[in-house]
């Protein structure tokens, strides 16, 4: 294996049937892997007439050339799918050790089709692949089917879903190695859908580096900077991701009591440093990681892993609750149930809100932290209020007659940054493929980090360039695949490098940009196919029409209109938001698209 | 008098998370801050009384690196954020 | 037309690098990308002293009427532009690289900051010093493996995604090439000590 195994494992779980395919090599050269493979599958396979509830909705798991080589961080792997919440293509991401054990069986990635008639788990094993049933799993929760499976970090590996996939929530996480999350926009529900309850891999090959040399001198050098950079040497490994939560409230970003306002009284009591003072056990890493992340923690009731900034954020200030245990206690539940913590919290602040204005029946108000943990449980097995939260924020709010009032775009809520205090990050939430996210292309580090320089946050001339940069880099992490943090300390000049050395095929820094940027333009397309257009690539109503009250962003809304005029100019997109055919063609595009999309 | 805040491990070296300290810009506010305190002077500032690369000062919420830098004249009742590196290295 | 801020920055840049030697009073030319368009230093504007009225406004593709006062090497940044990720760029004449790329086809960083910042700086030659296709193709083609690119006796073309960025390759460049020189004219052997060193070369 170098780099790329060069097999696709495919499942068909209405007939049973097991399949290997030939990883097509120029497919795999344009687009990489991971996130990149698994747009250009779906492109094929999933149309705007799939319902991603449906048995002909698939799921791709995939793994790129550098997953289990050993480069820093070579641990991540990609799901690609419909998503039940946004209706978009989704990809999400997620670290641990799975996908490494799962490259290490031999396959590049893997697809699953149709739906089974019972409750399954797949095992892919030297032995082989076997489908077996999983009756006597359907109900239990994530660590319980973990353990029961054999969770074993190194050498044997369970991806499954929890009660809230099982109950087909459009928030459930798919989770792997019981406290890694494949989160964002539903796929958990997907999985569920098809009476899929767990895969498991034990693997026995390597993805040794073709040039063993040059190799290794890449470690060498990326292990340089990863040192040399305080974040990903210091403030990672000390105070987790939570470290960017006082330093985002103190600018006037950190959206409060779902964005009503930009700041959070409670920030500190909830921050990267107050968790070091209290709840920290200790720091984690995943496989072949030097940064360690992860925080351990432990509060009176209970231990487990996270959480991190953007759940601290959910539960915290999107909620009004300053609580940091019944925060980390709700991330343990989240993990157990198979929840994304982000769109949940979101979910719960906008009901907060509805049920404070006397739109909707419940108790549920800002602050009642005493609340939370039951919400949750309701949301995982569709109870109570839970039954409509568990449909996401959107279509809880729009039921109610407010779908204004869901902090969303494409109806996937929006992460821990009020873009009023942040301009890029708007024009990044309102233009990123899968919905409002912040992991595709984050302006954290120019806008608040100084990461590389520091830029304004407030001025919006400029941005589209850095923007489109930053999503088109992200698209390459995700492919490749390896943890963004690396980038935050290493370039496309480093990585182009280490898969020269590890494939044997040789990439410029150029080469993988024009792949990252092959991807988006990809996952555009394929949006638009699913009928979406410029005009979903907005925000909410209150982030463009209602300033900021107090702070230091008093006074802004998301001026989004000529930012976005910036970017599709800069991306090569007519003014509609649609890619130009010369676009097409330098992408080598173009035949995807003949006859189909103008 | 101006407020300094302070993040991170900077906290440790100032045993303390807020202090009222005087100055008129900026840099007297940090003089006086990092006075008999080598461990934090040694983590705010490097050679020639400059910022360390990366510590971030925010005045009132806005970053001092896009006002006057050290040099920014401070009202009374400004408040000064000072984060230690959570950034650096090529990107 | 030009956004303060964004004058303030070419402003600054400029005079850092001519003031620190990397280029004579009227020589190099700085750009940025916004959107389709190019904000370039006009013909004939001395770097050292920049004014808002020096910077012309042109478009990434085609010809319109801002070429007739852009720098001569707009061929070059358009290129550049084109087949990279760049949002600036600079040229400038530092002299000890193109002392060195006189008698060399690749620039090495013997000290610490050079190696760790540059790993390996390329020289590409071309028969005329500005204007044609060709010189700007293959000043292209090599920044997309390396953010900074010696043209034989000619100077530099660096490229980052701010001003300061593409400075900061040009000023590790100067500097790496001044310690290679005076090592030589030092004449001392030296003593390796980085690890992995016959790599660099292979960057």
């Amino acid at each position: 294996m170098e780099g790329w195994a060069g097999k696709i494992l495919d499942i068909d779980l209405d007939s049973g049937t097991v399949q290997t395919t030939p990883l097509d090599m120029e497919m795999a050269r344009l687009f990489l892997g991971g996130r990149g493979l698994g747009a250009r599958l779906l492109w094929d396979l999933v149309g705007p007439e799939v319902d991603p509830l449906g048995p002909e909705n698939v799921l791709i798991f995939a793994t790129g050339p550098l997953t289990a080589s050993g480069a820093q961080t070579s641990n991540r792997f990609s799901v690609t799918t419909k998503s039940p919440l946004t209706g978009t293509i989704l990809d999400a991401n997620s670290g641990g050790w799975w996908g490494m054990q799962f490259k290490r069986t031999g396959y590049d990635a893997l697809i699953v089709r149709g739906k089974a008639k019972d409750p399954t788990l797949i095992e892919i094993t030297p032995e082989g692949v076997a489908l077996k049933d999983a009756a006597h799993l359907w109900g239990k929760t994530v660590f319980e089917t973990s353990e029961a499976l054999g969770q074993d970090n190194n050498r044997r590996n369970v991806l499954c879903i929890g009660p809230a996939g099982e109950n087909l929530s459009r928030m459930a996480a798919i989770m792997n190695d019981a406290t890694r999350s494949l989160a964002r926009g539903g796929p958990g529900a997907v999985m569920g859908s098809k009476n899929l309850k767990a895969i498991v891999v034990v693997g026995d090959q390597k993805n040794a580096p073709e040039d063993r040399e040059q190799f290794r001198f890449m470690l060498y050098e990326t292990g340089k900077l990863l040192k040399a950079s305080p974040l990903t040497s210091q403030a990672l490994p000390e105070f987790g991701t939570a470290v960017v939560m006082n330093v985002v409230n103190e600018i006037g970003a950190l959206p409060t009591r779902n964005f009503q306002a930009s700041q959070f009284e409670g920030a500190d009591a909830i921050s990267g440093e107050q968790m070091t003072d209290t709840i920290l056990v200790r720091n984690q890493a995943c496989w072949a990681c030097p940064i360690a992340c992860t925080r351990v923690t432990r509060t009176e009731k209970a231990e487990g892993e996270g959480p991190e900034y953007e759940t601290t954020w959910a539960f915290g200030a999107q909620c009004g609750i300053d609580e940091l245990e019944v925060i980390a206690e709700a991330n343990y539940l989240c993990n157990d149930l198979g929840l994304d913590t982000i769109s949940v919290g979101s979910t719960i602040g906008c009901a907060m809100e509805l049920a404070e204005r006397g739109l909707v029946d419940s108790e549920l108000r800002f602050g009642r932290a005493d609340m939370l943990h039951d919400t949750i449980r309701d949301i995982a097995y569709r109870r109570g209020l839970g039954t409509e939260l568990a449909e996401g924020s959107y279509r809880f709010a729009e039921a109610h007659g407010a779908p204004e009032l869901s902090m969303s775009a494409k109806m996937l809520e929006l992460p821990a940054y009020d873009p009023r205090g942040m301009q890029g990050q708007g024009l990044l939430f309102a233009t990123s493929n899968r919905g409002g996210c912040h992991m595709r292309g984050n302006m954290l580090g120019p806008e608040v980090l100084a990461l590389p320089r520091l830029i304004d946050r407030l001025g919006t001339q400029g941005k589209a360039g850095i923007v489109a940069i930053h999503q088109d880099s992200a698209a390459v992490i995700d492919s490749l695949v390896i943890c963004k943090f690396t980038n935050m300390a290493v370039t496309e000049e480093y990585f182009a490098r280490t898969l020269t050395a590890v494939s044997g095929q040789t990439f410029s820094a150029d080469d993988l940009m024009r792949a990252g940027e092959r991807i988006w333009n990809l996952e555009r397309l394929y949006n638009l196919r699913e009928g979406f257009s410029q005009a979903d690539d907005t925000l909410p109503d209150r982030l463009l029409n209602e300033p900021v009250q107090d702070g230091p962003s008093a006074g802004f809304t998301v001026k989004l209109a000529p930012m976005l005029e910036e970017y599709y100019q800069f991306r090569g997109w007519k003014q509609d938001g649609v890619p130009t055919q010369a676009t097409l063609e330098r992408l080598m595009l173009d035949s995807l698209v003949e006859g189909a999309t103008p | 008098m101006p407020l300094v805040k302070l993040f991170g491990n900077l906290r440790q070296h100032a045993g303390a998370k807020h202090l009222d300290l005087p100055g008129t810009t900026v840099r007297e506010a940090l003089e006086t801050l990092c006075t008999d305190n080598d461990a934090l002077r040694d983590a705010i500032f490097q050679a020639g009384g400059l910022l360390r690369p990366h510590v971030r000062v925010v005045v009132n919420g806005r970053d001092s690196e896009l006002e006057q830098g050290l040099d920014t004249i401070l009202d009374q009742t400004d408040e000064i954020a000072i984060f230690p590196p959570i950034a650096g290295g090529t990107r | 037309m030009i956004d303060q801020r964004l004058y303030e920055e070419f402003r600054n840049i400029g005079r850092d690098i001519f003031v620190t030697g990397l280029t004579s009073s009227h020589g190099g030319n700085m750009s940025v990308r916004v959107g389709d368009r190019v904000i370039i230093k006009r013909r004939g504007a001395q770097f050292g002293r920049l004014k808002p009225e020096d910077f012309v406004e042109t478009s990434l593709h085609s010809k319109d009427s801002g070429i007739t006062r852009a720098s001569t090497e707009l061929i070059i940044h358009r290129a550049i532009y084109q087949k990279t990720s760049a949002l600036a760029i600079i040229h400038s004449h530092p002299r000890t690289a193109i002392v060195l790329s006189l008698s060399r086809d690749e620039i090495i960083p013997i000290d610490v900051e050079g190696s760790y910042w540059l790993h390996k700086v390329p020289v590409v030659e071309a028969e005329f010093a500005s204007g044609s296709k060709d010189l700007a193709d293959l000043v292209a083609d090599t920044l997309r493996e390396y953010k900074i690119v010696m043209q034989r006796g000619h100077g530099c073309f660096s490229i980052g995604q701010t001003l300061e960025e593409a400075f900061h390759w040009i000023s590790a460049l100067e500097e790496a090439s001044d310690i290679i020189l005076e090592a030589h004219l030092l004449g001392e052997e030296r003593i390796e000590y980085r690890k992995h060193t016959e790599s660099y070369s292979k960057w």
